[in-house]
């Protein structure tokens, strides 16, 4: 989180250099170009250079006002509509702003005799007033396109992001999240129980062929409902109870409002078994799981927490890359939003607790109004 | 033969004590849930052959054997793990991959009864003593050897560890040397001086030193000095 936060520092720092470098350059090659005119046709002296540079300070302050006006404002999140005509007024007036500020400074300062060629007219005044408002569309045109670009660049690079981390997860769920020793372990467990209890064997059987399919069909989802997900973890914890036997305890408190939630596909699934596998299994004696699922006061966000018997390595290899892809891809879906902490519980002692947040979002895109009630759990695919 | 099997699994355990009751020359003497539980078995009931899971809680398989002054028979029995089976140099007996295969099982238990019987003809009669044909479990970084005593030519005391001398490698055993030189037979292994203990069947030859010590030229090996007392000795050692 630290990287991404220092990374998006740098780019700040870069992004506000091209801004000043693009602006002192424009500015200054709009003077110049006047000034190049003026000579052209004959009439350069040191006043007038004097002037340009005046014109050039002047819009660039000017326009750098209206950068500040529309980042307060936000208008970088309008709709061409609103942004256009807002544009339209504004750089009227700031073009007449611009104008009457020049007027007086080359009054005050450069003082030119009327010989030169002062704003000694109207209608002059009318007609600069008319080019700086082109002028400053022509600076709007220029930022936005800019803004624009780089925004769709990055949400492209964004959308990348996500399908690389889903892939990843992907190749995970298939290569090592439901790790080969886990099933073959589970495989081995059950070809015992045939003789020991065929029935039960039977169920065991079913929870494994569940657990597959459902490794399978969520692989390339971005996000599945917290309910579907959970049933997974019964089935995942059904078969550790077969391996771990009385050395394994669990329990599962979850909030039917939370069941519609969309999470990550295999997210709490890798919280239960990083939970097994580095707090309970390594242990003699074994040990207990609980998770609970509830939404905050305000029903906007989820907290799902994951506490194990065990004591926190954050140095386990094996469990540093599911990790850093959940947090990935949490971080590429929700943003700053939602978290995901792994520490030792200060309140109970030999505890480990995981807790996930996120901002809630449903299967159904509109929730219906006036209503509190969640979506209906038979929306998610079985 | 007599079995010890060893899974934190009691299915699993159950499955191959199912499977191995096909074999009516097996008789399966003791399980044991862990590490700790398999060594207090193993001096008990001194089975002929082991079959040992690598991931248990406590102490894994591995970390078990390398506390043993002498590795019994290992048959490993394992789920899945690849890198631990290819980082094997494999003079294990054998691994099975669970769930086991019938006739894979009836392969390794025929390697157990060959080797049970090189072994018994090989025998020297010296109970508390580890005999050449007596293998140490070494495990050294990724890699793991069970090694003949017969194939050391010379241990070396490195900290609080012994360094072994065997083929290209040289790993440590967490044993100190005056330990090892408790329980190795002072026919074949000399101690040469403070840090060495050498095998004397590797030995390619040997010139007078200085102060009348000895130099011992090992096969593949090092060089020894040998210290003027230890000469001395082993003067009176080869005259015979």
């Amino acid at each position: 989180m630290t990287g991404s936060s220092s990374s998006d520092n740098r780019a700040a720092v870069r992004h506000r250099r091209t801004y000043w470098t693009l602006q002192v350059i424009g500015w200054t090659l709009y003077g110049g170009l006047g000034a190049l005119m003026i000579a052209l046709f004959g009439y350069f002296n040191t006043y007038l250079l004097a002037v340009e540079v005046c014109v050039a300070v002047v819009l660039l302050l000017t326009s750098h006002g209206l950068r500040l006006v529309l980042l307060r404002q936000g208008w970088k999140q309008l709709s061409a509509g609103q942004l256009l005509w807002r544009l339209a007024l504004t750089l009227g007036g700031l073009a007449l702003l611009a104008q009457a500020v020049l007027y007086v400074v080359i009054r005050v300062l450069v003082r030119p005799p009327a010989a030169v060629g002062g704003m000694e007219n109207g209608l002059q005044f009318v007609g600069y007033t008319i080019q700086t408002y082109f002028v400053f569309w022509l600076w709007a045109a220029l930022y936005f396109g800019w803004h624009y670009l780089r925004g769709y660049r990055q949400s492209e690079v964004d959308k990348w992001k996500l399908k690389a981390a889903v892939r990843e997860a992907e190749m995970r769920t298939l290569k090592a999240q439901l790790n080969p020793h886990f099933l073959f372990n589970g495989l081995n467990n059950i070809r015992a129980l045939v003789m020991e209890d065929p029935t039960r064997a039977r169920t065991m059987m079913t929870h494994l062929s569940d657990l597959l399919r459902y490794s399978i069909q969520v692989s390339g989802t971005e996000q599945v409902a917290l309910g579907h997900e959970l049933e997974l973890v019964e089935h995942y914890l059904q078969l550790e109870a077969l391996q771990l036997e009385e050395r394994l305890a669990y329990s599962l408190d979850v909030d039917p409002a939370t069941r519609s939630v969309l999470i990550p596909p295999m997210t709490l699934q890798l919280l239960v078994e990083n939970a097994i596998k580095h707090g309970l299994a390594p242990r003699p004696e074994g040990g207990c799981i609980s998770l609970s699922a509830a939404l905050d006061a305000t029903g906007a966000e989820l907290l799902v927490v994951v506490s194990n018997t065990g004591a926190y390595q954050p140095a386990a290899p094996e469990s540093g890359v599911g990790l850093r892809n959940v947090r990935e891809r949490l971080h590429l879906l929700f943003g700053a939003a939602a978290q995901l902490t792994i520490a030792n519980d200060l309140a109970q002692p030999d505890t480990v607790t995981a807790h996930l947040r996120l901002p809630v979002r449903r299967l159904d895109a509109g929730p219906p109004p006036f209503s509190a009630v969640p979506t209906p759990l038979a929306t998610y695919a079985s | 033969m007599n079995a010890l099997l060893v899974d934190d699994s009691r299915l699993a355990r159950n499955e191959l004590r199912h499977l191995l009751h096909a074999f009516s020359d097996v008789t399966v003497v003791g399980e044991a849930r862990h590490a700790e539980e398999a060594r207090a078995h193993l001096q008990a009931l001194q089975p002929d052959v082991l079959f040992l899971d690598i991931h248990m809680p406590g102490q894994t398989g591995f970390e078990l054997l390398a506390s043993l002054d002498a590795a019994p028979h290992v048959i490993f029995t394992t789920a899945y793990d690849e890198y631990a089976l290819q980082a094997f140099e494999f003079n294990a007996l054998d691994y099975l991959l669970k769930p086991i295969n019938e006739s894979r099982l009836a392969a390794a238990l025929e390697k157990v009864r060959a080797q049970l019987v090189s072994s018994a003809s090989a025998e020297e009669p010296a109970p508390t003593l580890l005999s050449t044909q007596d293998q140490v479990f070494v495990k050294d970084g990724e890699q793991c050897w069970f090694v003949r005593l017969a194939d050391i030519r010379l241990f070396e005391i490195n900290g609080s560890y012994t360094q072994i001398y065997f083929e290209q490698h040289r790993p440590l055993i967490p044993r100190t040397l005056q330990h090892l030189e408790q329980r190795l037979d002072p026919k074949v292994f000399f101690r040469a001086n403070r840090q060495q203990i050498i095998n004397l069947k590797w030995i390619a030859g040997i010139e007078p030193w200085f102060s009348n010590t000895l130099k011992i030229q090992l096969r593949d090996g090092p060089e020894v000095e040998v210290s003027r007392q230890q000469s001395a000795r082993f003067r009176e050692l080869m005259s015979l």
